[in-house]
């Protein structure tokens, strides 16, 4: 599945790029990120003071000479990180008629863990209704990981905050958290989802995904019965101008509360539409934010 | 609740079949059109405010046009099954045959008319409601009741029915009616029964036929003639029982004297008549200075039966000796030859005199080259006439020969025409109403025919003058038609009732010298002619006329004629009811087409707005 959503070319991309983190992580393993351990990385750390123990070859001779004290040089050890990749799975990422959002969440997904897995970093996903927490590692695993995305079936929302408390919890070490999904759920609940992540001190990456069932639900018609996709509620809209304006207006201000939430908890808000290439939103918008470069 | 369901019905019930369809159309229609399309949307989390007013709206407009167009679904159903409410919408038209045959009484002791009427007014009392409308059939269809009659006047009306002397003309009335007036029943009441049993299944015209089952008979007069030249009489009785009958036969003179006409009987006398038989009886020659008759008959020895007494009285009037054959000409009776012709009366008017005063009181007509407007109330000889709408002449077309003839007709049985010179012949086109007589090398010179009752006969060549033995072949033909034409006439002294208003002016004032036998008075209660004496009070001149009826038909009462009612002329009826019948189905038509109307209206409007909604968002 991998290889049929992306081109060697494309696959080549992706490979130039990485995971960024706006601070130093603790990893499980060598990698490329310079890590909050202490050890034989090639970044000088700091000096400090020899003490019984420390290894001989680490004394700084020349410090010693000019200053007749003995200081050991410390370097940062470099390590791969965490990434957690939060994958929404109600009902809701399924709704579109030809389900463009679902398959743009699997690229998006997929995409993401392969940059990650090529830069050697250690990659959770939690998919609701598939898996809750799997830990993959090396470029070759994003196939495995294809599969299972050809098994998920929707859930309902509370399998999600379920499935994301269970994987937060099974994390080993802090690291980075990108969660996908639409977003078209009550700020409560939003923030809800970030508190999880936020207590095991990941750094968040919430990127929102609309569809275009989302942006225009009446799809020009002009009136309609709607139904929910999550909860089968129904309503019936009379799409006139009046509506579209409100709707547009309502969408904007949803947008605008979850960016605003998503800074006040110091998380990295992204938004994209379903007809925005990955590799383009990958390579343009989150590389601008600093999650990628 | 059970009693008013059950004085629901359905003319066409199959029509009810067309609901179904039509509820499974209307919810399909609306399933597929007026309801909102159904869109999956990923979440209603951002829509739900939106919802509440259109939602609100939605729920309010649907049903009232669903429910709307559904009333229209019914209302068209119940019109195609012929929806209507027994006893309270039904309309039922009562025929009752008063022609002369239910004059005859039935074995319980009264006329098959009063017995009808007692099955008419039970029939109308076993169902009430509805509008039921009485009808006679005699002398022609008339309705005994109004729009609007209360059950009262539909039994009085019933009641006050009385036998017509003429022939039965229910078949004409059924038909009439069926294909004129909305009903949902026709009933009849008539002694008369279905020619076949099938033909009266299924039909919504009923027969209730009044029992006419009896070993008894009639006897009756069925035909009466003096000769004017001797005053002879000769009647023609009939004995319809299954036994030979001695009849008394009693002559009575009527005695005019002012308003007082007593009765004196001449002379009487017995025949014996074979079983259902007619026989011709000579009464011998009738008093010379007694103008007026009536001649009685009877059952002698009271043996047999004589079921209807109308038909055993002959009126006979003798004031006019001899009723005169007008002779419509320019010439002279004797430039005519006519004047010869003893026997006959002859009276010669000119065209212009004729053109001023019909002269209804004759014989009969001889046109000489000239045509009336319109061919009179009496037989007419027509020679050479001018081409007029009654004959179309065609040009003179020279010499020619008689080619062929009727040989089996009266009047050329025994003339051979090729022997005869033919004078100034015109040839015709022979009109609808006649037939062939003569045909010549250039058309047709002779054609005979019948308009209405009366006998017409045309020549295209000239038959006088008259002159007897000097032209013998020509002399024979002209008696020939002047026999044929006017013998029967001249010999009657009497009208039939079919023939007075024909016969008889209308400005006079008319009275009926009342049939009391021993002393009779004048009753100017007239609403249909019957048998008797008439006095005709005209300006200044008083007539008196005798009317009788004879119908062989209607005589012969002990057997029960058959109803010929076409299957198809009922099924074509029933069509015709279906279509115009029931109490809803004119309103139920007004009311369809202005809810279609409303509907349309609705429909468009909506149509319109969403139109406009789509082109603004």
């Amino acid at each position: 599945m991998f290889s049929e959503i992306f081109t060697p070319q494309q696959v080549a991309q992706l490979e130039l790029l990485t995971i960024n983190t706006k601070r130093s992580l603790i990893g499980q393993r060598y990698g490329n990120h310079t890590s909050l351990k202490r050890g034989h990385g090639i970044e000088f750390a700091e000096y400090r003071r020899y003490q019984p123990g420390d290894d001989p070859r680490h004394i700084d001779w020349g410090v010693y000479a000019r200053s007749d004290k003995m200081y050991v040089k410390t370097f940062q050890e470099e390590q791969n990180i965490s990434v957690f990749l939060i994958l929404d799975t109600t009902s809701s990422m399924f709704a579109e008629a030809d389900q463009a959002k679902w398959r743009y969440a699997q690229e998006l997904l997929l995409a993401l863990a392969y940059i990650a897995l090529a830069g050697q970093e250690t990659v959770t996903v939690c998919i609701p209704g598939v898996v809750t927490s799997f830990s993959f590692n090396g470029a070759r695993s994003v196939y495995h990981l294809s599969k299972l995305l050809q098994e998920v079936k929707p859930v309902q929302p509370p399998v999600v905050t379920k499935a994301m408390q269970v994987a937060t919890g099974a994390l080993k070490v802090p690291g980075i958290a990108i969660l996908i999904s639409d977003f078209l759920y009550s700020l409560d609940e939003v923030m809800h989802h970030f508190g999880i992540l936020l207590a095991k001190n990941l750094q968040i990456t919430a990127i929102q995904m609309l569809g275009p069932h989302d942006v225009d639900p009446l799809q020009g018609g002009a009136e309609a019965i709607l139904v929910d996709s999550e909860t089968g509620e129904e309503v019936t809209l009379n799409g006139d101008r009046e509506f579209q304006k409100r709707y547009q207006l309502k969408l904007q201000q949803h947008q605008e509360a979850l960016r605003n939430l998503a800074t006040h908890r110091s998380v990295t808000f992204a938004f994209t539409g379903v007809d925005q290439p990955v590799i383009t939103f990958l390579t343009q918008r989150l590389s601008s934010l600093g999650v990628i470069s | 609740m059970v009693s008013w369901l059950s004085s629901l019905s359905f003319g066409s019930p199959w029509g009810l079949l067309a609901l179904p369809f039509g509820l499974g159309a209307l919810l399909f229609v609306y399933r597929q059109q007026n309801n909102a399309k159904r869109l999956v949307v990923p979440s209603l989390f951002l829509l739900r405010e939106f919802a509440a007013p259109a939602y609100a709206r939605r729920r309010l407009f649907f049903p009232l046009r669903f429910f709307f167009e559904l009333l229209l679904l019914f209302l068209l159903v119940a019109g195609i099954a012929a929806f209507s409410f027994q006893g309270v919408g039904k309309t039922r038209l009562f025929v009752l045959d008063n022609s002369f045959s239910m004059g005859a009484f039935t074995r319980s002791g009264i006329t098959r008319l009063e017995q009808a009427k007692q099955d008419a007014l039970l029939e109308l009392s076993a169902n009430h409601g509805g509008i039921t409308r009485v009808f006679k059939t005699n002398p022609a269809l008339v309705e005994l009741t109004r729009e609007g009659s209360s059950s009262a006047e539909v039994e009085d009306a019933i009641r006050s029915m009385e036998i017509s002397f003429s022939g039965d003309l229910l078949e004409q009335a059924v038909r009439r009616l069926a294909s004129s007036l909305p009903a949902d029943e026709i009933t009849l009441f008539s002694d008369r029964s279905y020619a076949q049993v099938s033909s009266a299944q299924d039909s919504f015209v009923k027969l209730q036929g009044v029992a006419t089952q009896s070993v008894d008979g009639n006897v009756g007069f069925l035909d009466a003639r003096v000769s004017h030249q001797d005053r002879s009489l000769t009647v023609t009785v009939v004995n319809t029982n299954k036994t030979e009958l001695n009849l008394l036969l009693q002559i009575f003179t009527i005695l005019v004297e002012g308003n007082a006409f007593p009765e004196v009987l001449l002379r009487q006398m017995v025949v014996s008549v074979a079983p259902d038989a007619t026989k011709q009886v000579e009464l011998g020659v009738l008093p010379a200075e007694m103008n007026y008759f009536r001649v009685a008959l009877s059952v002698k020895d009271d043996v047999g039966a004589n079921l209807h007494p109308d038909d055993d009285t002959v009126w006979l009037a003798l004031e006019d000796k001899q009723l005169p054959i007008v002779v419509v000409t320019q010439k002279s009776l004797s430039e005519l030859g006519l004047d010869t012709l003893r026997s006959y009366l002859f009276e010669r008017v000119t065209p212009e005199q004729f053109a001023q005063n019909s002269f209804t009181r004759a014989a009969g007509y001889i046109f000489h080259r000239v045509v009336p407007p319109k061919l009179p109330p009496g037989s007419s000889l027509l020679i050479m006439p001018p081409s007029s709408d009654i004959l179309e002449v065609r040009d003179m077309p020279g010499p020619a020969v008689v080619s062929s003839w009727t040989e089996n007709h009266p009047l050329t049985r025994y003339v051979r025409f090729q022997d005869l010179t033919l004078q100034f012949l015109s040839v015709f086109e022979v009109p609808y109403w006649a037939q062939p007589l003569i045909t010549t090398t250039k058309g047709t010179a002779g054609i005979v025919g019948t308009v209405g009752d009366v006998k017409a006969v045309a020549l295209g060549f000239e038959v006088f003058p008259f002159q007897g033995k000097q032209a013998p072949l020509m002399s024979i033909f002209t008696l020939n038609l002047l026999s044929w034409l006017f013998a029967e006439e001249q010999s009657v002294s009497h009208l039939l009732v079919e023939h007075v208003r024909e016969r008889v002016g209308v400005n006079g004032e008319i009275s009926y010298l009342s049939t009391d036998e021993q002393t009779m008075g004048l009753d100017n209660n007239i609403e249909e002619f019957r048998p008797g004496l008439i006095r005709v009070n005209e300006q200044n001149s008083t007539k008196h006329y005798a009317i009788n009826f004879f119908s062989g038909e209607e005589s012969r009462v002990s057997e029960q004629s058959p109803l010929f009612l076409d299957k198809l002329d009922i099924v074509k009826t029933e069509k015709q009811q279906a279509k115009t019948s029931g109490l809803l189905s004119q309103e139920l038509a007004l009311l369809l087409l202005t809810l279609v109307t409303v509907d349309l209206i609705i429909l468009s409007i909506l149509s319109v707005l969403q139109r406009l909604r789509r082109s603004t968002s």
